[in-house]
């Protein structure tokens, strides 16, 4: 797991750029530290992601760093986001999965009912945006996967 | 006290619920559709979460998102504003469900008011004068013997509509027994409803509204009238309080008669209830159960802040000012300034505002959510600004808003402003005797 080294080199890289948010996940366990302890608050993406168009019905984005090759799913909906499925009580997917165009990889619960985030695409999971039980705003990113 | 007020609404009374609220030390949620991702309420707000996409039933009008934002931020309160969901019972019913105070009547007195027939009947049981008229038409001839007691013209109403939507004028009973049920069917597209009901038609009145508040107690209060009838297609363009042809008695008599239908519905809240007013003589036409664009004309004659009061009658207290309080101590016009360009027949022109500079100085307010650079989007309706001014009595109201219409600069879109320009210095707007068929004759 962790040691105490490991953690300074972790801080040095907060204070050398402009990282906010470190999430690293090992064999042993995961690690998530956020600059300043804050939790990630509950407003659209940073600056760098783009603003879903408005006709876009998918809740879909590709990122706009990498335009083909990463897509970036968005939420459709306003509520509480989770990674579980309810039925067996385990994530539905974890970094690095594959998912298919069509596959449920998580849920906003919306007024206590679940709604299904769906993959667009067929992928890997690169990133994973949102905490679990986090508040989520309507076109806030919610995944990012490797095409 | 609300934890949090969560404002269903966006653009400049948006802005207004903010200002409000925050003068309550009460915390906000903005909530907004992606169209408004840069619009000022978002900023202003303690909070804000993108609810949808662009057009209003995915977002201003969509419940569940709504009510979903309320849940995930704490709110506890919700401000519908005006338009959207400001006089959906439903909505008020889900919030009360959810636990949330929807800062506005109970949906009972809205649907009792918001089916515009039973509203007439209703004053009409504690002698709120009423335009002569019938119930629902089930029978064409009922309304061709109605027409013929009254004489025409007599005009078409869909009992679910209001603010000049599904009406018809007819002035023959070959035309009334054609129209009934064309406008039976536009009511049934409009507004789900297809019932209509018919009334005398005047012809030249003023349109003459009184405000009014009641807190959760039996306690009414009349704030006293604005004049709207400078009106065109039934939208209001400038409006005024005190009404130039209006006298204390006469005042305080439809006040008095506001405030009694009022009690009648134990109506809690702000309001507006809505007079035609001809030969001397008022004509009820409909309660309007919400906040107003032109709230802060009244505001600015009396003094009184109307959305501040509604925040607190809504957290159940006492009104903080009885009927004696209430002292009309100056002269107030508010001039509509929006998205459209009056040279072409007022059409929506949306686009991004490149300058812009406001008027100032004395007795002069602007209630806005636009600022230079901003983009306004062309979902919504084109409203821009409200443009206010104040004096000692009618003739320094309307110096000053000839001062603050040349000093007001907005660059990037059209606007009414060489209109308003045009009608302060109209000899018939100044002497005061203007009806509702003002803009008909007004060359511009």
């Amino acid at each position: 797991m962790f040691n105490v080294k490991d953690m300074k080199e972790i801080q040095d890289i907060f204070k050398t750029s402009d990282v906010g948010e470190i999430e690293i996940e090992t064999p042993e366990g995961r690690l998530r530290m956020v600059m300043g302890g804050k939790p990630a608050p509950v407003k659209a993406a940073p600056a760098a992601a783009p603003a879903a168009p408005a006709q876009d019905n998918t809740g879909g984005a590709p990122a706009k760093d990498s335009p083909d090759s990463v897509y970036e799913l968005r939420s459709k909906w306003v509520g509480f986001f989770t990674r579980l499925n309810t039925k067996t009580g385990e994530y539905y997917i974890k970094l690095r999965d594959t998912v298919k165009k069509g596959d449920i990889v998580a849920h906003v619960r919306v007024l206590g009912i679940m709604q299904d985030v769906i993959a667009d695409v067929e992928g890997k999971v690169k990133e994973i945006l949102i905490e679990e039980g986090q508040p989520i705003e309507y076109g806030q990113p919610i995944m990012r996967f490797e095409k | 006290m609300f934890r949090k007020i969560l404002i269903a609404n966006r653009g400049e009374i948006a802005v207004r619920i903010i200002r409000a609220a925050k003068e309550l030390e009460i915390p906000t949620v903005a909530i907004h559709s992606e169209a408004d991702e840069t619009s000022l309420h978002t900023k202003l707000a303690d909070q804000d979460i993108c609810i949808g996409p662009a057009p209003s039933p995915e977002s201003y009008l969509k419940i569940p998102a709504i009510i979903s934002a309320a849940e995930i931020s704490g709110a506890d309160a919700i401000h519908p504003g005006y338009g959207f969901l400001a006089e959906n019972s439903k909505f008020a019913r889900i919030c009360a469900e959810h636990k949330i105070t929807f800062i506005g009547p109970k949906p009972e007195v809205i649907d009792l008011l918001g089916d515009k027939a039973t509203a007439r009947k209703t004053m009409l049981e504690v002698n709120v004068p009423i335009t002569p008229g019938t119930g629902i038409i089930t029978d064409v001839e009922d309304a061709v013997n109605f027409a013929k007691e009254v004489n025409y013209p007599v005009i078409v109403k869909a009992t679910a509509g209001g603010g000049g939507k599904g009406m018809r004028v007819a002035w023959s009973h070959d035309e009334l027994r054609k129209i009934i049920p064309i406008a039976q069917g536009e009511a049934k597209t409009a507004f789900g409803n297809p019932d209509v009901y018919v009334e005398k038609y005047l012809e030249n009145p003023r349109h003459i509204e009184i405000q009014f508040i009641a807190d959760n107690y039996g306690n009414v209060v009349h704030l006293g009238e604005r004049d709207c009838s400078i009106q065109r297609r039934h939208q209001k363009l400038i409006e005024e309080s005190p009404s130039p042809v209006l006298d204390p008695k006469t005042r305080a008599e439809i006040g008095a008669a506001c405030v009694k239908g009022v009690k009648h519905v134990g109506y809690t809240g702000v309001g507006t209830m809505e007079f035609l007013f001809e030969n001397g003589k008022f004509f009820f036409m409909e309660v309007n159960t919400r906040i107003q664009v032109e709230h802060c004309v009244t505001e600015l004659a009396t003094g009184l802040d109307i959305l501040k009061e509604q925040i607190r009658v809504a957290m159940g207290e006492k009104l903080s000012f009885t009927q004696d309080d209430v002292v009309f101590r100056n002269h107030a016009i508010e001039c509509r300034i929006n998205a459209e360009d009056p040279h072409m027949n007022f059409m929506p022109t949306p686009g991004t505002i490149s300058t812009l500079h406001f008027p100032g100085g004395p007795g002069v307010r602007i209630d806005s959510h636009v600022y230079a650079g901003y983009e306004i989007p062309k979902f919504y309706d084109s409203l821009v600004a409200k443009l206010l001014t104040w004096g000692k009595n009618r003739e320094e109201a309307i110096a000053r808003m000839k001062r603050a219409l040349d000093e007001f600069r907005i660059e990037g879109i059209k606007t009414p402003i060489p209109f308003h320009q045009k009608v302060m210095d109209n000899k018939v707007y100044k002497s005061g005797e203007y009806t509702t068929k003002f803009l008909e004759d007004f060359k511009f």
